[in-house]
């Protein structure tokens, strides 16, 4: 245990995470992307010379154990003052091809202090549909621009932009993600002025030692046990089976996935990096949102996942759905096993486009019933955590009409407490444009605990006829999606204890 | 019955936002309102001159406007306090101001900037949006009533929850047995025995001490230390909170004077103000009724919005002008004031952005101005201008404004008082620490001006 004093360790991680929060103001307010702008779809975290993540600021969950492994992607190489990282190649740092993350290396007087990284959801990177979410694709290569761990340069900027829909667009919010890092980059400068380069190091590592002591103390406060859960993804030629044998020992968790269903022909793949963020933030959830988000808060936990099942896929799997469905039912998983109702368990991922634009939203659902208080609806689950895009920013940005935008009342699911209801969201197509629907928990219901009944299924509809969950395809001027997500499970049996709303 | 129009009460595009800023005013405006014009009865009645009310906006309004629409007056409180802390400028000189105001429970932050509050267009209140404008104030949990606790990881921590007046800190000898940041304050000194705290309080030193010292032992701390840290953490708090709303708003705080009131607040000013590269320190002397000073002296003003997003070649000279007088007229209209001045803001973006830098510059006038100052805003803020963006005019906002009463704050019964640190200083309503390295004498205001030794 390093030693550093109480005081001393209070003020040095409340100025780490003021200055994470820092970087998200500035990429959030100068951004181009709709996904970054509106929906805050992207996060922002320091690292240590040794590449341990000391603080990330409380943005996206699924992000939580994979920007670690982009900044180490880059670690390794040798650094420059000044010269910063980009990539999101899922098979190297990256969790599926949107999320671009740049990493810029901090030096004090010619030593490396630490690295300041974003990683940012940009409407699009290029591959075979607008908005680069095909519902279909098989290969990791239809899905767009590969960026291996490169230096970023103004060329590369314009070499990747160029590959790319809307590149004024990406060249912007790239620039927003530099001007995020310079922001990391200045605070880690000024910390180490305050205290002393060397001391800076001693305190991080007591800001990670710190976080792992508190995880410890709520683990240890679980029941020692074993637990197992399972749970389906909804693929397009059927269901795919996960499970989990969830073990608490002493002051660790083990969390094995073993037995798994093997990686598949779609893109519900996931790099070990996207699952490891799941269990992460099924992590936090389950001890105390108050600690840290870093390095030290992990050391407890323990992920088992073998190598060519879904959960930790091997190249070239197509991954686009795996980091926004996968992850939210690896969640699921820990949770249930831990005895809590389940939320909608999807993000409801729409993307629309053609040659002039890109939109790509997710939608929110309903909250799992607490034991103590209904579940909250029309939120965003899990490993989401975005706005939504305002109707009247969609409407005069994209050739969209939103024709409903309201509350599925009675979706949730009853229980001593209700589960969240789910919502409605009708859009018009305007001129003619590609579609291209993510979804799940179609075919099966988001799960209550203690005697609480299950939420509604979700439902996709085109012109009033029933999509599946995966679903691509054309629309015409004047066509309509309609899209009504999942309520969320009840908590307790109905009736034991109603209270009225 | 009352009614909230949507496109009156707020003016500005984002449906949620606008919704639900509506939806408060619809809810809170018959029981604002009935109380007003109850009040507007009375002092009628009593044949007394009809009340004004302060607005979040930190302006004064008639009690009959404001009963139509409660939600101007949400913040209402923390605006007289802003309202205080520019009438401190106007005395003493000061254009910049950085101003903390430390009580029991909280301290709340805000900004002067060219003598006038900074406003934010938008905040949440108790989780839910209000998309008007409001004097920028940012609070944090950390007041002289704060508890000190050790977590579970061995942090020493300071807040959010507090002993209140109620029990109050351990010192105030009512039972409460927490170590608060005045506990901290009397284990080292600053608050001690001798002297009452304002209203009479005598502190118990021994209860103090006690409390401090089972969260030292805790800790593993000398009970000093642990003072002495309860302090730091406190400070910390307090730095970020005015790092939000400078540096993250890109503003260098070092050109600022640090006003510092509330009963704690000057027991804090030097500590934070080092922290920040602040080298003067302004303290009111009359400390404890600030606000109502600030109240008494505020302007009236009554701000009207409007969602324009005119751009490219609709984004012209005369647009503007248009825009301006239509809210200007209707500003005055609710004023009664066919001479009140305006205050203009512009919420401009570049096309594709959807958030907002916020341009007030009085001197603007013309369309290319607008772009001009926007460009430079962007770039001094973000780092960087995006080449060939088309610059988005998305809101105008326009204060109509007739000046406050003319208050003329003077000190003429004291004799002028000159310090140096390290020293405690009792006024009547506060305590200010001075610690080495720090100076100065008080005004013709009765402020006094502390200034930092190079």
């Amino acid at each position: 245990m390093s030693d550093l004093d109480p005081i001393a360790l209070q003020v040095v991680s409340g100025a780490l995470r003021a200055a994470c929060e820092e970087m998200g103001a500035v990429l959030v307010r100068s951004s181009h992307s709709a996904n970054i702008k509106e929906r805050r779809d992207c996060s922002t975290a320091l690292f240590d010379a040794r590449a341990r993540m000391v603080m990330q600021a409380e943005h996206i969950p699924v992000h939580l154990g994979a920007m670690p492994v982009a900044v180490a992607a880059v670690a390794a190489r040798a650094q420059r003052p000044g010269v910063p990282w980009v990539l999101n190649d899922p098979f190297a740092g990256g969790t599926h091809l949107p999320d671009i993350t740049v990493v810029t290396p901090a030096f004090a007087g010619g030593a490396l202090l630490g690295f300041a990284a974003s990683r940012a959801h940009h409407a699009d990177v290029g591959g075979r549909v607008p908005g680069s979410m095909p519902a279909d694709s098989t290969t990791l290569a239809e899905e767009g621009v590969v960026i291996p761990p490169s230096v970023l340069d103004d060329d590369l900027i314009d070499a990747l932009a160029a590959q790319m829909r809307q590149p004024d667009e990406r060249r912007a919010d790239l620039h927003a993600q530099l001007a995020a890092n310079a922001t990391g980059v200045a605070r880690l400068l000024e910390l180490a002025e305050r205290v002393g380069a060397h001391e800076l190091g001693a305190a991080t590592s007591a800001v990670l030692d710190y976080a792992e002591r508190r995880t410890r103390a709520c683990v240890a406060a679980l029941p020692d046990g074993e637990r197992r859960a399972r749970d389906v993804l909804e693929g397009r030629d059927g269901d795919l089976e996960l499970v989990l044998r969830a073990t608490v020992r002493g002051d660790e968790l083990v969390l094995d996935f073993t037995g798994s269903a093997p990686q598949h022909a779609g893109n519900l793949n996931c790099p070990l990096a996207v699952t490891s963020s799941a269990c992460l933030f099924a992590l936090r959830v389950l001890t105390d949102p108050d600690i840290p988000a870093n390095a030290g808060a992990a050391r407890p936990l323990t992920v088992r996942a073998p190598e060519g099942t879904l959960l930790h896929a091997r190249p070239p799997a197509a991954v686009a759905a795996g980091n926004v469905e996968t992850s939210s039912r690896v969640a699921d998983l820990v949770l249930e096993a831990f005895g809590r109702a389940l939320g909608q368990g999807t993000m409801n991922n729409i993307t629309l486009g053609s040659d002039a634009f890109s939109y790509y939203e997710t939608l929110g659902g309903g909250q799992g019933a607490c034991p103590d208080a209904d579940g909250p609806s029309g939120v965003h689950v899990a490993m989401s955590n975005t706005l939504n895009t305002p109707v009247e920013a969609l409407e005069l940005e994209f050739p969209l009409r939103v024709r409903e935008y309201a509350v599925r009342r009675g979706s949730g699911g009853a229980g001593r407490h209700h589960g969240g209801d789910g919502v409605v969201r009708e859009l018009e197509a305007l001129t003619a444009m590609q579609y291209s629907l993510i979804t799940e928990r179609r075919r099966h219901r988001p799960r209550g605990a203690d005697g609480g009944e299950p939420g509604a299924a979700g439902r996709n509809l085109l012109n009033g006829r029933e999509l599946p969950p995966k679903a691509s395809g054309a629309l015409a001027p004047g066509d309509r999606l309609r899209i009504e997500t999942p309520g969320g499970g009840g908590h307790g049996t109905p009736g034991t204890h109603r209270v009225v709303d | 019955m009352p009614i909230a129009l949507s496109h009156e009460v707020v003016g500005t595009f984002r449906e949620y936002e606008r919704a639900a800023t509506t939806e408060l005013d619809a809810a809170l405006t018959p029981l604002l309102g009935a109380y007003l014009r109850r009040l507007l009865a009375r002092t009628d009645a009593a044949g007394l001159p009809a009340p004004q009310v302060m607005q979040s906006s930190g302006g004064l309004v008639d009690a009959a406007t404001a009963a139509d629409h409660a939600i101007l007056a949400v913040l209402s409180g923390p605006a007289g306090g802003a309202a205080a802390a520019a009438l401190i400028a106007r005395a003493c000189g000061e254009p910049d101001l950085l101003c903390f105001d430390m009580g029991g429970t909280s301290c709340d932050v805000c900004v002067v900037q060219g003598g006038r509050v900074r406003e934010s267009s938008g905040r949440e209140i108790a989780g839910r949006p209000v998309a008007l404008p409001m004097v920028d104030i940012h609070t944090v949990g950390a007041g002289g009533g704060s508890i000190a606790w050790r977590d579970a990881g061995g942090a020493l921590r300071v807040g959010p929850r507090s002993a209140g007046a109620e029990p109050g800190p351990a010192a105030y000898g009512r039972g409460g047995a927490e170590p608060t940041v005045t506990d901290a304050h009397v284990v080292l000194g600053t608050l001690s025995a001798e002297r009452p705290l304002a209203g009479g309080l005598r502190l118990d030193v021994q209860a103090a001490h006690a409390a401090v010292g089972r969260l030292a032992a805790e800790l593993g701390l000398d009970p000093r230390a642990c003072a002495a840290g309860i302090l730091r953490v406190a400070d910390a708090e307090m730095v970020r909170a005015l790092r939000v709303m400078t540096i993250e708003r890109g503003i260098d705080p070092r050109g600022f004077a640090l006003l510092a009131f509330g009963g704690a607040g000057p027991l804090h000013a030097a500590q934070i103000a080092d922290e920040l590269g602040i080298r003067r320190i302004l303290v009111p002397r009359a400390s404890g009724v600030l606000s109502a000073l600030g109240l008494a002296a505020a302007d009236r003003r009554a701000t009207r919005q409007r969602s324009l997003l005119l751009s490219g070649t609709e984004l012209t000279d005369a647009a503007l002008a248009d825009a301006r007088a239509a809210l200007l007229h209707e500003g005055r209209a609710i004023l009664g004031d066919p001479e009140a001045t305006p205050h203009v803001a512009h919420d401009v973006r570049y096309r594709g952005q959807s958030h907002e830098l916020t341009i007030d510059d009085p001197e603007l006038r013309g369309a290319d101005d607008v772009r001009a100052a926007f460009e430079q805003e962007h770039a001094r803020r973000y780092g960087w201008r995006e080449p060939g963006g088309e610059v988005e005019l998305v809101t105008l906002r326009v204060a109509a404004v007739s000046p406050g009463a003319a208050l003329r704050l003077a000190d003429e019964a004291q004799e002028p008082l000159r310090v140096a640190g390290p020293a405690v200083l009792h006024l009547a309503e506060t305590t200010v620490a001075i610690p080495e390295g720090w100076g100065g004498a008080s005004d013709a205001t009765g402020t006094l001006v502390l200034e930092r030794s190079p």
